[in-house]
């Protein structure tokens, strides 16, 4: 049988101070297991209203796609152009080429990152070309 | 260099291509509704750890005072 510890004595001169210190003590932890259910409930209303937003991308993606199925198909070199003299040139802005050939390097097919990425590469090759 | 002149295209469904644009606008509302939602949301997340940090803190204050008292009596 292990040795009983020897009781000490100690003098509390406040002991309404720490009794009350105890209790609101153990009323902060509830208060923070409260918080943390209350965090929970924050985090899942989040998800799902990530859920919702992701969703609705994706529908806007299918109507623009629907939008883009309904105009007639013209091949953009085959509009007819004007030509334009060296005086009327506006400066261009650079077109920002990096996300193109990151959509080149990672050409590997499955994820739905790529595939993003691949598509603003060809609406980015696009643009270039107007 | 060339710049594009103006030209007619033939719309054969304008009616569809109307309410596309319509439902596409909608649905860039609800988007933005739902953004807002989100930041609205990460707000009251923040806060809530801002307050839960505050009450840890608090805790840990306590906890030294009941310390302080039981164990280094002769401190206080």
């Amino acid at each position: 049988m292990p040795a009983k510890e020897k009781g000490f004595y100690v003098g509390i001169s406040n002991p309404i101070d720490v009794r009350r210190n105890l209790l609101e003590t153990s009323k902060d932890i509830i208060q923070i297991l409260k918080r943390y259910e209350s965090l929970h409930r924050i985090k899942e209303e989040k998800r799902a209203e990530m859920n919702k937003f992701r969703s609705t991308v994706s529908e806007i993606t299918q109507l623009m796609l629907r939008l883009k199925t309904s105009l007639p198909p013209v091949r953009i070199e085959d509009l007819p152009r004007r030509e334009v003299t060296e005086t009327t040139r506006k400066p261009v802005a650079p077109v920002s080429v990096k996300r193109a050939k990151v959509s080149q390097e990672s050409a590997a097919p499955g994820s739905e990152l790529d595939r993003l990425e691949q598509e603003l590469g060809k609406i980015e090759d696009k643009l270039k070309s107007l | 260099m060339s710049k594009n002149m103006p030209v007619f295209i033939k719309v054969e469904r304008y009616e569809d291509i109307s309410k596309t644009i319509t439902k596409i606008r909608q649905m860039l509302k609800d988007a933005k509704d739902s953004l807002d939602k989100i930041s609205n949301l990460r707000g009251q997340e923040e806060r809530e750890i801002e307050e839960w940090n505050a009450e840890l803190e608090a805790v840990e204050e306590r906890l030294t005072t009941i310390e302080e008292t039981l164990l280094h009596p002769e401190q206080i």
